[in-house]
């Protein structure tokens, strides 16, 4: 008999545990093989100025700009996965370190639309070429980030604040990370924004 | 899907390569011996004044270029920060951008003398009328400092998002505008779409006058708009894609009264840099350097070495202050690091709809590479392949170049050439 309640209150909890952990686990990203030895290991050197950004990544809207890819949480809407392009010098940094590292601490929920990286434009009013032109930036979590916002809105596509989790990843301090955040721009912040160059 | 090998680049290189070949009469000498910014400096602001010839920014100088010959002159404001932006109006003066960290200075240097302009945000392409009036953009509007005063006059701009920039008097009581949309949802930064519009300065109207179109893919925008001899305006307009890597078409197109229309396709990246007599200047970059060269148009459409500089455009041989990354950058060094890594670069070739579909292709790789790939999905390879689909994954061995060994296997099987990239797994 207090067996039989046991075993239907164990039941019970684990139908509970279930239906919560169900939407998680299915969310959740399986990688395994995956290991972050915060390494700089087939991570390349950062370039700075415009010469050097193209001696790095070439003419922009090249084909190598968007010969390489991976797979990312509410990139074009809300809970809506898809595809970013980009150069396969930051393959490595991007594909490899950076989308691994949010999946494996289980925080694809802090990832927000639009979720971008090649894209062949200029500058608005310019005739500098985007560093997306390039495939050498990507933009997250842009609709809660927009261009000229001094602060940066880390609440995700699940609705938590992940304060400045996102932006610390890209940035660094990792040496396989290392990407410039554009919210550095005094005079045109651009906190969505963190590219593989400096001083352009 | 993608990969429009970008041919017209390579065609739009060589052709501009051919027009620039010396065929006619030959530039002075010191025109391309000055480019770069070195050679002596002379600080005579005489010619600054009179507008003489044609000037751009050329590293801390201005490279000024006249019947004389080009010379490379010491900026008279003696301020701090990159030159930019410069409109030389013959027989009036010279206006430039001194950019800052935050706000600019416009200076106009005139028979009046030098004035300097403080500014809260960013300046954009000062123009001279005729009549000494200066006019620069500023965020979404205009300031205007009527010849003789001292005081900007603030225009607010015809949308009240939108970014202005390259004003230009059409008159003395007309001002051509370029006017960029404001971002939006699907372009949240750079541009894509700008129009031209016609400020009336008497009535305080503002008017479209062209009508081009883009949206978050297929996008439009104008550049570089100048006073023709002849009292219209042209203007270089760009359009491409944004996700096609394929390099933008340039057009030169122009404006009389509110009626545009296109005089014909540019071999490649090429803007408007004013005009010497009759005669068109182009700016065009020099390679990679980031310097800008100043061809000029000959009767037959080739092009002839006339100087060096930015007019117009934007000089890229110095970082722009405004994105100096300065001590908050972020750094690449850092501690924790190892030197072994468990990745590797492959090729990956997808997606398929099948398991079948992507063991075909695999034996079809197979045979043509002499190599065995594997099949992967999203269980196995969760951050480079969607759920629901199957790609097939090509190791490269360890200290190859992956982008030369993604090249040959294009070469090698074209049929999947336009579905493989670089992933590092």
């Amino acid at each position: 008999m207090a067996l039989g309640i046991f075993a239907r209150r164990l039941a019970m909890a684990v139908a509970l545990a279930a239906a919560f952990a169900g939407p998680t686990v299915a969310y959740a990203v399986v990688i395994d093989p995956w290991v972050h030895d915060h390494s700089d290991a087939g991570v390349p050197p950062r370039p700075s100025g415009y010469t050097h950004l193209v001696q790095t990544f070439g003419q922009p809207c090249s084909d190598r700009a968007n010969n390489s890819r991976s797979w990312w949480p509410s990139q074009s809407a809300r809970n809506v996965a898809g595809y970013v392009y980009y150069h396969p010098y930051i393959a490595r940094d991007v594909g490899y370190n950076i989308r691994n590292h949010v999946a494996h601490d289980h925080n694809d929920g802090a990832v927000d639309y639009l979720v971008g990286a090649y894209n062949c434009r200029t500058i608005r009013g310019s005739t500098s070429w985007s560093v997306h032109a390039f495939g050498a930036a990507i933009d997250t979590n842009s609709a809660r980030n927009p261009l000229g916002q001094s602060v940066w809105n880390g609440k995700g596509a699940d609705g938590y604040d992940y304060g400045r989790y996102l932006p610390n990843v890209w940035r660094g301090p990792f040496p396989g990370h290392g990407f410039f955040w554009g919210i550095n721009w005094g005079s045109r912040p651009d906190p969505m924004h963190f590219q593989y160059v400096t001083d352009y | 899907m993608k990969k429009v090998i970008t041919f017209v680049i390579a065609v739009a290189v060589g052709a501009l390569g051919v027009a620039a070949r010396p065929g006619g009469a030959a530039p002075p000498a010191s025109a391309v011996a000055r480019c770069g910014g070195g050679g002596p400096a002379r600080s005579d602001m005489h010619s600054l004044a009179v507008g003489a010839g044609f000037a751009g920014a050329d590293g801390p100088a201005i490279s000024q270029t006249s019947p004389a010959g080009t010379e490379v002159v010491v900026p008279p404001d003696g301020g701090r920060g990159v030159i930019r932006h410069v409109s030389s109006r013959p027989g009036v003066g010279t206006a430039y951008v001194r950019d800052r960290k935050g706000g600019d200075m416009v200076v106009s240097v005139t028979g009046r003398g030098i004035r300097r302009f403080a500014t809260r945000d960013e300046a954009l392409q000062p123009s001279l009328s005729a009549q000494g009036d200066l006019v620069w953009a500023e965020r979404a509007g205009l300031r205007l400092v009527p010849a003789g005063s001292r005081t900007p006059t603030r225009i607010a701009g015809p949308t009240r998002e939108g970014m202005t920039f390259s004003p230009v008097f059409a008159s003395r009581r007309t001002i051509v505008v370029a006017v960029a949309a404001p971002p939006t949802a699907a372009v949240p930064e750079d541009e894509y779409l700008s129009n031209l519009w016609r400020y009336d300065l008497r009535s305080s109207r503002w008017v479209r006058s062209t009508h081009f179109r883009g949206g978050p893919d297929r996008w439009s925008i104008v550049r570089t708009p100048f006073l023709a001899p002849d009292g219209s305006i042209q203007f270089v307009r760009v359009s491409g894609r944004a996700s096609i890597d394929r390099a933008p078409r340039y057009e030169l197109w122009q404006l009389r009264g509110d009626i545009a229309w296109r005089l014909r396709a540019l071999p490649g990246e090429m803007y408007l840099a004013g005009f010497d007599g009759d005669a068109r200047l182009w700016n065009l970059r020099e390679g990679a350097t980031g310097g800008w060269l100043i061809r000029r148009e000959r009767a037959d459409g080739s092009l002839e070495g006339a100087g060096c500089g930015a007019v117009m455009v934007d000089p890229l041989e110095r970082a722009d202050p405004d994105v100096r990354s300065g001590s908050r950058s972020s750094s690449i060094s850092g501690a924790d690091t190892t030197t072994s890594s468990p990745a590797g670069d492959a090729i990956l070739v997808g997606d398929f709809s099948s398991v079948a579909a992507a063991s075909d292709a695999s034996a079809t790789i197979g045979s043509a590479l002499g190599s065995t790939p594997s099949i992967i999905d999203a269980k196995t390879q969760p951050a480079v392949v969607r759920p629901g689909v199957w790609a097939v994954l090509i190791p490269v061995a360890a200290g190859v170049d992956s982008e030369a060994e993604l090249a040959r296997f294009r070469a090698t099987v074209p049929a999947f050439a336009g579905w493989s990239w670089i992933v590092s797994v």
